[in-house]
């Protein structure tokens, strides 16, 4: 579905990616593991087009689509939920989903409803402005307002990161839910969140991806990726 | 939340009796006054749906003000067609001149956009001040006629008391048009440009196609103003397009508020009636205007409106 082909980025002089190549199949989950400065969220937002790709190329459902903008990216059905919680803090929980909603095409599998009865919590606050709601409220309205987009492939950025453990249980009941109609691919430090739901793996380091392996020999040799995330 | 609204309301219409008989309540020279103030408020308030809804600051805004003032004069001194069809056509012409303009402009954002506008209308400054053929070059365009408002209505609007009632209507109604636009779903996208134009790229946003329009309704309802403008003064002069008139509706929109809808008409008023006030006294208006201005920016960041707003118990 994805795929990513000797993808080279920089930010500013700094050689970010130094050729990324993964892939990512149509109804899997996927994580990309690395510590800070790895380049996980860099490799999402050359995905996006947020940071296009100066080398190498991204493929989605066989078209090339490194070069294009964020929008094109998006109506093509890849939706991005960004790391810190990057909702509309001005807009109302409403607005922010209705900037979001997808633009006349697809079917729509995530009429606003099904988003209510999914996060009742942003039902119940719906005409309250983003900067009122809590970190993991945040983390929410981000992945909703991503799903009225209609992504077929969501891209989430180090999900958890800062939230409390009861509500990385939610997010993480909400990937699993997810999963059964959207292929997701997801960048975390937290190891065992990332065992725990997602089917394969890749570590990222310095920009390149050193491995590449289902969860499964990860869970069985644990030694080997704590090796690759530490220094 | 209602009340709130409800106030709003009883407060506008109450402002608009006021407006409605000030002819009758104010003394003659008042009416000149609240005109300028109607026509500059109306710029203001067209420049602030960029600057204040959209987050592009434009240091450009003149050039669609001038090209009103202008297509407006040079249409009554050479073909003197009703004074609503002048109208129409100088807020279309200066949409035309917002939509070149602004398809180069919008590439850009902050500092970048701003220098590029400024840049553009100094480009449009000089055309107005060279072109002496068609324009008169700093003499300007006067001595030309004021038509009847359509064909059969037989207004003078040479009248002073006539003019203010046609400005009233037409401001009243295009600040009902620019009102509608920034509570629409169109507005509400540009609202998100403002917050944060790369997270609306990525919720799937064409970012340059919305701030194109609304940089071209802007420069429409600056067209209109000028074309309002030019008439009111008997004469459009290449002062009209330069920098300096492009300064004002910055300095309107700060003072009033950019956050709120009619914080630019209000700081029009205040700037106004500030410069009239100050130059009864002296004729260095700009330095005691400027210090009043200074004074306000550190104190009060979000204008007058915003400091009502905060004594009526709203939202810090």
């Amino acid at each position: 579905m994805l795929r990513l082909e000797d993808v080279h980025a920089y930010y500013g002089e700094s050689h970010v990616l130094q050729g990324v190549s993964l892939e990512v199949r149509e109804g899997e989950v996927v994580c990309l593991l690395g510590r800070n400065g790895a380049g996980k969220t860099t490799t999402l937002r050359a995905i996006m087009g947020l940071t296009p790709p100066a080398r190498g190329r991204v493929v989605f459902r066989d078209r090339i689509i490194s070069g294009l903008p964020p929008n094109r990216v998006n109506a093509l059905g890849i939706g991005f939920v960004p790391e810190d919680r990057r909702v509309f803090r001005g807009l109302s929980v409403a607005e922010n989903l209705q900037v979001a909603e997808a633009r006349g095409r697809r079917q729509r599998r995530w009429p606003l409803e099904r988003i209510y009865d999914l996060f009742p919590m942003l039902a119940e606050r719906r005409d309250q402005p983003g900067d009122r709601l809590s970190g993991g409220q945040q983390q929410m309205l981000t992945i909703a307002r991503a799903l009225v987009g209609e992504p077929d492939l969501l891209l989430l950025d180090e999900p958890n990161e800062g939230l409390a453990p009861v509500v990385v249980q939610q997010i993480g009941r909400l990937v699993d839910e997810l999963a059964a109609t959207t292929t997701i691919l997801l960048t975390e430090q937290n190891i065992r969140f990332a065992l725990r739901h997602a089917k394969r793996g890749y570590v990222i380091q310095k920009g390149r991806i050193v491995h590449d392996a289902p969860t499964d020999e990860f869970r069985t040799r644990p030694e080997r990726l704590e090796r690759l995330l530490s220094v | 939340m209602t009340g709130r609204g409800a106030a709003r309301r009883v407060t506008l219409l109450a402002l608009l009796a006021v407006l409605a008989a000030w002819p009758w309540l104010a003394p003659y020279f008042a009416i000149f006054l609240m005109t300028e103030i109607l026509i500059l408020g109306l710029f203001a308030a067209s420049f602030n749906l960029l600057f204040g809804y959209t987050g592009l600051l434009s240091f450009g805004h003149a050039a669609y003000f001038g090209t009103g003032a202008y297509v407006a004069a040079l249409l009554l001194r050479d073909m003197a067609p009703p004074f609503l069809a002048v109208l129409a056509a100088a807020a279309v012409g200066a949409a035309v001149v917002a939509l070149v303009i602004g398809w180069f402009s919008v590439r850009l954002t902050e500092v970048y956009f701003a220098m590029l506008t400024l840049a553009f209308g100094m480009m449009v400054y000089a055309l107005v001040h060279q072109w002496r053929g068609l324009t008169g070059g700093s003499d300007g365009v006067a001595g030309f006629p004021l038509t009847a408002p359509l064909p059969g209505v037989a207004v003078n609007i040479a009248d002073p008391v006539n003019y203010y009632y046609l400005t009233l209507i037409l401001v009243a109604v295009s600040a009902y048009v620019l009102h509608r636009i920034t509570v629409s779903p169109f507005g509400l996208i540009l609202r998100s440009l403002r917050e944060n134009s790369e997270r609306a790229s990525f919720a799937g946003v064409p970012v340059r196609r919305y701030r194109l329009a609304a940089f071209v309704v802007s420069g429409l309802f600056s067209g209109l103003a000028g074309a309002l403008f030019a008439p009111f003064n008997r004469i459009a002069v290449p002062e009209m397009a330069h920098w300096t008139q492009s300064a004002e509706p910055v300095l309107m929109t700060i003072l009033g508020g950019s956050q709120y809808f009619f914080g630019p008409f209000l700081g029009a008023g205040v700037f106004l009636l500030l410069r009239q006030w100050i130059t009864s006294y002296t004729q260095e208006w700009m330095f005691f205007l400027g210090v009043i201005l200074a004074f306000l920016v550190v104190f009060l960041p979000r204008g007058l409106l915003g400091l009502f707003d905060r004594w009526l118990g709203g939202r810090s």
